[in-house]
């Protein structure tokens, strides 16, 4: 579904991306993964045309998206939902969900699509005409999946769904994530912590300073891949 | 290697509105000794008192550019306290009957006593604030004097028949007598700026400048240099509006109106910002521009306006910017060779020529940012600050950090996979 | 007691203008962080605008402000293109400074130009109606001061469905908020930013058009405005749109009390003071937050 190849970008001069490239295949769920500070938010916001791309190529559903405009981006069905939330805190609930659906085609179908996160977030819908200031972490969060869910979106890029969160919200959101992967959309993750989308992932990317030094399925990165492989390597 | 590049650029950039190094004295009195013969060849009178309008405003621009160029505060109260000292300067030799000549110190004190109160509550203030404040103070005094129905201001006409300096001679004479005078003190005012900015305590006010955002954090003595200039720059202004006073024998509200207030900012951002030729350029510029457009007089206003929004939108450092630039570029093709202190010249030529333009040259993290990347690094930047290289020691962190949160997160799994 | 009642009728009136004047500041301030001080002339282009329909063509004075309001409109996108676009995304400027100077100067540009197209003299203009409406004792509130009341709270009522329901609206408010989350909504914040300019133009040619039959039509008709429009920024809180109609009938009614019971002439130090209070006790305003304050 989602084909980069070897992408160069960065923050102005300094590049931080480097040679990454990143496969997603359609109705899977893949982590990137890595230690924070090397990339893995960057790489998202390429992904999502915030940020240019200096080489390579971006392939969405055969429609290449590399220099696009995260407008064209969203239309095309690929969401970033950004580190931090970055919800509008003064509005409601429901008028946040609503801007997740900005795109016309989806802003005509709003009324149903806010029924389909209200099911996958019930929370959600009893605080309907709260501001999103008041929600609580947990709350944020899915408020901010939630948005991300009201475009048409096909694919979801999520950005640390599990910062700042108790353990057992964390195992929440990724319940959530999960149910989302298998009916809604496609999910790409980025989580600092392995651990934590181990029960869900199927396949992982390891990023370090900007590259991608290994990839393979879930099951290939068992604890002592990472302890002794990369230790090992990095001794040195 | 960074490291030394740009210390020598922020060096480099530092000289760069620092216009000499050393005060030069003595070609300026040259300069003066050699300007002051205009006035005894040319015989049109009308060319010698706009010379005179000139230099009043260049008086004005450097005073104004003490506080905007150097400390970065654009206070927009520069045309009252310049009124003020027009004001104090007419009132005591109509109210009074004083002399010109001693009234005018008095001015120059009102100036300066203005200034600092105008400035006093908006030291701690972001600098957009402290603007509002300034610019309310100034519309304020412009008003109360509108509205003065007393007489004693003269209200919407403002103050006639003030004393001028040379009354006793001939019209011709008194003209050319105002031509020295101002001429003078230009220069001296210009030397006096010239020593304030090369000394700690305009380098220290410059510094105060390019971080004039985080003025919440001034310390003390920031503040306390701050006041000085502000009250060098009052004196300064107070002086320029009593001669001007006593060179039109009156002076009116209108005079701090918005639209000597747009021509004097179009004559300091023009004319280049935080630089001593800047502001003397930008006031024969743009008088000069203004009597090229004489008689088309309304449209003279949009066309100047049109120009410094040109200015801003592309060459910032204003024409001083511009002239440094060339000479630069021109000092640059001398010196080739140089390597990396060439290299160092052209980094401040191009960071020293930009954030001498309005405001501090750190960009705003919080303005609409037309182009993706800025936003995101700006407004997200905290997410992911972009290094470079960062160690494998984080690497091996995280690593290590990955095992005790797999085992709260999963209680019953691989409890016994410490790390090795 | 009738004064008394006299001059808190005039302040609701007050600071129901008070309140459409501001809200362009602040809905630009929120969305595009400007100061935009060419808030006031928006106003005086409307008033112009309305005078030319009807004064001079003789047409109804509601239509009068409906024109001066698209006018006002219109110059506020002109605002938006010639001096705070080409400024927008610069790392070799100052942005908030830089902008503020900009539509400072757009802003005598316009009187200038008004100069130039119309002459210096003020003009005067009929009020949308006439006659004055007998409250009770000796209170009188003239119907203009009712209309002036009744348009502006439409407007803000408005203004309010505009900005909580519809895409656009929301998108203003999004775009004010979370740059970057509006964009990854899609939101496209060229547009948006016109938009909002020529919404505050909207406001700005109402308030304009309301004060016109007040204050005269007049090339300065613009500087009390920007003046009064920038206190009750101040004390509401910068980009705060609640804290703009707290803000407002509060200063509304401050100045009709200051002039009622001691003269109009001191409603300017008063204003200046306020200014002065707040700056230094409370910079964010009554509803402005101080994370906001963006050091």
């Amino acid at each position: 579904m989602l084909e980069v190849s070897n992408l160069s970008a960065g923050y102005g001069a300094a590049t931080v991306l480097q040679d990454v490239s990143i496969s997603v295949g359609e109705g899977k769920i893949v982590v990137v993964t890595g230690p924070n500070g090397h990339g893995k938010t960057t790489l998202l916001r390429v992904l999502s045309g915030l940020l240019p791309v200096n080489h390579g190529e971006i392939a969405f559903r055969g429609e290449r998206l590399n220099g696009r405009s995260a407008a064209t981006i969203v239309a095309h069905g690929l969401v970033h939902i950004p580190q931090g939330d970055l919800l509008f805190v003064d509005l409601t609930v429901e008028q946040n969900l609503f801007m997740g659906a900005y795109l016309r085609n989806a802003w005509k179908a709003r009324r149903e699509r806010i029924r389909r996160v209200y099911e996958l977030f019930p929370r959600l819908e009893e605080r309907r005409t709260q501001q999103a200031r008041t929600l609580s972490g947990g709350e944020r969060r899915m408020l901010g999946i939630g948005r991300g869910l009201m475009s048409n979106a096909q694919l979801l890029m999520v950005d640390e769904p599990a910062l700042g969160l108790a353990p057992v919200l964390v195992q929440e959101v990724y319940a959530t994530l999960a149910r989302v992967a298998r009916s809604e959309a496609t999910v790409l993750l980025v989580e600092e912590t392995l651990a934590n989308a181990k029960d869900i992932a199927d396949y992982v990317y390891l990023m370090d300073t900007g590259r991608i030094v290994h990839h393979g399925t879930m099951a290939e990165f068992g604890a002592d891949v990472l302890a002794s492989t990369y230790l090992g390597n990095k001794e040195g | 290697m960074s490291d030394m590049t740009s210390a020598a650029a922020a060096k480099a950039k530092l000289a760069r509105t620092l216009t000499w190094s050393k005060t030069p004295v003595v070609p300026t009195i040259v300069l003066v000794i050699v300007l002051a013969f205009i006035p005894l060849v040319w015989r049109n009178d009308y060319i010698i008192s706009l010379l005179v309008l000139m230099l009043l405003f260049s008086l004005m621009t450097q005073s104004w550019n003490l506080t905007i160029g150097m400390c970065g505060i654009w206070n927009f109260g520069q045309l009252a306290i310049i009124a003020i000292g027009g004001y104090a300067t007419g009132l005591l030799t109509i109210k009074l009957g004083m002399s010109a000549w001693l009234a005018l110190p008095v001015g120059v004190l009102a100036g300066g006593l203005a200034a600092v109160i105008m400035v006093l509550p908006s030291i701690r203030l972001r600098g957009i604030y402290a603007s509002m404040l300034t610019f309310a103070f100034a519309e304020v005094v412009r008003l109360l004097i509108i509205a003065d129905s007393s007489g004693f201001t003269g209200g919407p006409f403002g103050l006639t028949g003030v004393k001028g300096l040379f009354d006793n001679l001939s019209s011709s004479w008194s003209l050319r007598a105002y031509f020295w005078l101002t001429l003078v003190l230009c220069a001296a005012v210009m030397l006096l700026v010239h020593r304030m900015m090369n000394s700690p305590f305009g380098m220290g006010l410059v510094s105060l400048r390019e971080s004039v955002r985080f003025s919440i954090g001034m310390g003390i003595n920031r503040r306390v240099q701050f006041i000085m200039a502000t009250l060098i720059s009052g004196l300064i202004a107070g002086l320029a509006g009593g001669l001007y006073a006593t060179f039109y024998h009156g002076i009116t509200p209108s005079f701090m109106g918005l639209g000597p207030m747009g021509l004097m900012v179009i004559m300091v951002v023009v004319g280049g910002l935080g630089t001593v030729r800047g502001p003397i350029i930008g006031a024969f510029a743009v008088t000069i521009l203004s009597e090229l457009l004489r008689d088309t007089v309304m449209w003279r206003l949009v066309v100047q306006g049109a120009l410094l929004l040109l200015v801003l939108a592309f060459w910032p450092a204003g024409i001083d910017g511009l002239l440094q630039r060339s000479f630069d570029k021109l000092r640059g093709w001398m010196n080739v060779g140089q390597g990396e202190v060439e290299g160092g010249q052209d980094v401040a030529v191009a960071a020293g020529a930009a954030p001498v333009g309005p405001g501090p040259s750190l960009s705003a993290p919080a303005g609409p940012a037309a182009q993706p990347s800025e936003a995101a690094s700006a407004v997200v930047a905290a997410a992911e600050p972009p290094k470079p290289a960062k160690k494998s020691g984080g690497f091996k962190a995280w690593l290590n950090a990955d095992q005790p949160k797999a085992d709260a997160a999963k209680p019953d799994a691989l409890k016994g996979d410490k790390k090795t | 007691m009738e004064t008394l009642v006299q001059a808190l009728i005039s302040g609701l009136v007050f600071g129901a203008i008070y309140a459409i004047m501001t809200m362009g500041l602040t809905l630009v301030y929120g969305c595009l962080r400007t100061l935009n001080m060419a808030q006031g002339a928006f106003g005086m282009v409307g008033g112009y605008a309305a005078w030319v329909i009807t004064t001079d063509m003789g047409a109804p004075p509601i239509v009068g402000l409906f024109v001066g309001a698209l006018a006002a409109a219109g110059i506020g996108i002109l605002t938006h293109f010639i001096s705070i676009k080409p400024l927008v995304g610069r790392k070799d400027i100052d942005f908030e400074m830089t902008a503020y100077i900009s539509t400072l100067v757009v802003a005598i540009m316009f009187s200038a130009a008004i100069i130039l197209l119309f002459g210096a003299r003020n003009k005067a203009i009929d009020p949308l109606v006439e006659g004055r409406l007998h409250v009770f004792g000796t209170v009188t509130v003239a119907w203009q001061q009712v209309a002036v009341a009744v348009v502006a709270f439409i407007c803000l009522g408005g203004l309010s469905l505009l900005l909580s329901r519809s895409r656009q609206g929301l998108s203003i408010m999004a775009v004010a908020q979370q740059f970057d989350a509006a964009k990854l909504m899609g939101v496209p914040a060229g547009r948006v930013y016109w938009v909002t300019m020529a919404l505050a133009g909207l406001l700005g040619g109402i308030a304009g058009v309301l004060l016109a039959p007040l204050y005269f039509v007049s090339p300065s008709a613009g500087d009390l405005p920007i003046l009064k429009g920038l206190t009750v920024a101040v004390v509401a809180g910068l980009g705060s749109i609640r804290g703009t109609i707290y803000a407002a009938f509060i200063i509304g009614l401050i100045e009709a009390l200051v002039a009622t019971y001691l003269g109009s002439l001191w409603s300017l130090p008063v204003l200046f003071a306020l200014i002065v209070v707040f700056m230094i006790v409370r910079p964010y305003g009554l509803f402005g937050k101080p994370e906001e304050e963006r050091l």
